[in-house]
């Protein structure tokens, strides 16, 4: 209870010194900032640029030159010793449509959209949710009436497919992406792309009886993504990206296949590596250079504390509740600053940047401000635990 | 050791070196009894060892040699967290700077000593704010130290060592820097709270101040004479 009530107090008082606490959480929050950006970068590894650090993508060199089938023949997934081989798979649908399918848990796979391209609502997660370009036109009336009235598509809105009444497959739109920039095998095409979870894709085949052998319902590839197994912090992935484009080489049908090499990953890596620990360790000197100047600040006062009693855990306490609130305090000034940088007010926020405030990222960045003040608490407690009240009451 | 006796000082010395190799014996061979509920006051000029007696006998300084009895037991040979437990539940301090701490208010001052007991801080509210107003300074309660005049302060820190309910309190030169008519206030509040069983242990310069004392000692070259 005692402890309890000191901690309290304690975070109270600490904000009572008002230049030094704004001062030092300005500082701190500048560095838990920075922090964030580094730490964001080595998550982009495994969100945007997953296909570039762990994958190797090949991509139809046109529309129609890849069967499923043949991709199957082509890349197989079980000589690849790979964490995953994800087909893009697509088929024509009626003379305006392509129906393309997604892996929902590998969000960033895909070589041409991905959830940053996002304008509004998020990535397919449910069955029956659809991805839909921005300039897709819904139409809201039937085509016989005279004149056809359509829609710009919106988050949540149900529509309908269907090769005839009877066989109307319901998606919900979930999300909305921006079309890609021309050269792009979507951007180039005069239809609509569609991109729905690969269960659903399936669902559709079936229920507007298409099938794999009917050479007018042939099922396509769009691309195949192949991510290679191995983290990319220890380099192993990138020795597995190697070998499988190496293994596999260029293949008929495929643009070149799309890799960054291990060098450029290295040089990339190592720059983030040397970033980072500039951040942690200017958060490490900031927080000594705070320990070290509440120590000079504050040794009157612990001295009063320890004459009435405090114990040594006590005086912990008040001390250690001021580096804490002073660095959280940053930290989260940092964290919303950032958030606030990134989020695009204009509409199209991404999703990747939208979730950074709840993400990995800002807990590891948390993680890194608070073990970086840990050298700092050690030099504080040992002190002004050495403190003695009657050698600080002999000074005047 | 008498029932009456709340602690004792035995043979107490206490050795200095200064500069390289000089000696000082800031306390020499005293003997002290600080009797439960009366103001014993040590006087003496300057530098004449009586704030390293308050000290020692506080438990804020140890001895070279001699003992401090309290209850049959000597604080001199506890260690820093057991002496700290005993100032917590026994001691409180006046000092003659006030020692305030800045960042708190008079009446978060006053409360401080009692934030690591076991005391609801509803219980701990209202005793700061009787304390308060017994030193007249209720007006005062939000105001920092340095809204306050050198009087108003030592009230403070006066309240400050009254709510822990002490069994003694010790004061360094608690008049020392207030006027006459403050530091006439300040000793009859202090003689006031040995009604209520505490004892009180004043050292200061001020010989006027021997009238509020029920027991004196003058003090010079860390004896007493």
């Amino acid at each position: 209870m005692g402890t309890y009530k000191i901690l309290l107090k304690s975070i109270v008082f600490s904000t009572r010194s008002r230049r030094r606490f704004f001062t030092f959480v300005i500082v701190f929050s500048i560095l838990s900032g920075a922090t964030i950006i580094l730490l964001s970068y080595f998550d982009n590894f495994s969100r945007e640029g997953l296909l570039e650090h762990r994958g190797v993508i090949y991509e139809a060199s046109t529309l129609g030159s890849v069967t499923y089938d043949d991709a199957q023949g082509d890349i197989d997934p079980g000589t690849l010793g790979a964490e995953a081989v994800i087909y893009y798979k697509y088929v024509n649908f009626g003379t305006n449509l392509r129906i393309c399918s997604i892996d929902t848990k590998y969000k960033w796979g895909f070589s041409e959209i991905k959830p940053n391209d996002l304008v509004a609502g998020n990535f397919p997660s449910g069955d029956r949710d659809a991805l839909v370009s921005d300039q897709l036109l819904l139409l809201l009336l039937d085509a016989q009436a005279p004149v056809n009235i359509y829609t710009k598509p919106v988050v949540g809105t149900k529509f309908r497919l269907g090769r005839s009444d009877d066989t109307e497959f319901e998606l919900r739109i979930s999300g909305i992406f921006k079309k890609p920039e021309s050269p792009s095998l979507i951007a180039d095409d005069t239809r609509e792309w569609i991109f729905i979870p690969e269960a659903s894709f399936e669902d559709l085949l079936s229920s507007q009886n298409l099938n794999y052998d009917d050479s007018s319902d042939l099922i396509f590839i769009h691309s195949v993504s192949i991510i290679a197994s191995g983290d990319v912090f220890s380099g192993v992935s990138y020795n597995n990206v190697d070998a499988i484009a190496a293994n596999l080489g260029n293949l008929p049908g495929y643009d070149s296949p799309d890799f960054k090499s291990k060098t450029d990953k290295d040089e990339q890596r190592n720059m983030m590596f040397l970033s980072l620990i500039f951040g942690i360790f200017g958060t490490f000197m900031v927080s000594t250079l705070y320990s070290y100047l509440i120590t000079r600040f504050r040794r009157r006062e612990v001295a009063v504390l320890k004459a009435m009693g405090y114990s040594k855990m006590n005086v912990r306490i008040v001390v250690l509740s001021e580096i804490l609130v002073v660095a959280i305090t940053g930290f989260v000034i940092g964290l919303l600053v950032i958030q606030g940088f990134l989020w695009n007010p204009l509409g199209r926020q991404s999703s990747y940047i939208y979730l950074i405030i709840m993400s990995p990222t800002a807990f590891l960045s948390f993680l890194a401000v608070v073990i970086s003040c840990i050298p700092g608490f050690i030099l504080i407690t040992t002190r002004i635990l050495a403190v003695r009240p009657i050698e600080i009451f002999r000074q005047k | 050791m008498s029932n009456n006796v709340l602690i004792e000082a035995k043979n107490l010395s206490k050795e200095y070196i200064r500069g390289k190799k000089e000696v000082v014996m800031a306390v020499n061979d005293v003997d002290l009894q600080i009797p439960k509920g009366k103001l014993v006051m040590v006087t003496g000029p300057s530098g004449s060892g009586k704030s390293t007696l308050l000290n020692i006998l506080s438990g804020l300084d140890k001895p070279s040699e001699g003992k401090v009895l309290y209850e049959d037991e000597n604080i001199a040979e506890w260690d820093e967290e057991k002496l700290a437990t005993f100032r917590r539940g026994n001691v409180g301090f006046i000092f003659q700077n006030w020692e305030l701490i800045r960042i708190m208010t008079a009446l978060e001052n006053i409360e401080s000593p009692l934030y690591p007991l076991k005391i609801k801080s509803k219980e701990i509210r209202m005793r700061a704010i009787s304390l308060l107003k017994q030193v007249g300074l209720w007006d005062k309660a939000d105001n920092y130290p340095d809204e306050l005049s050198g009087g108003e302060q030592q009230r403070i820190g006066i309240a400050r060592a009254l709510v822990g309910k002490p069994r003694i309190i010790f004061a360094d030169e608690p008049t020392g820097n207030l006027d006459q008519d403050n530091a006439a206030s300040i000793m009859r509040l202090l003689k006031s709270f040995t009604k209520r069983d505490t004892s009180v242990l004043v050292v200061t310069h001020n010989e006027d101040l021997k009238r509020y004392a029920d027991t004196t000692h003058r003090m010079s070259s860390g004896r007493f004479v």
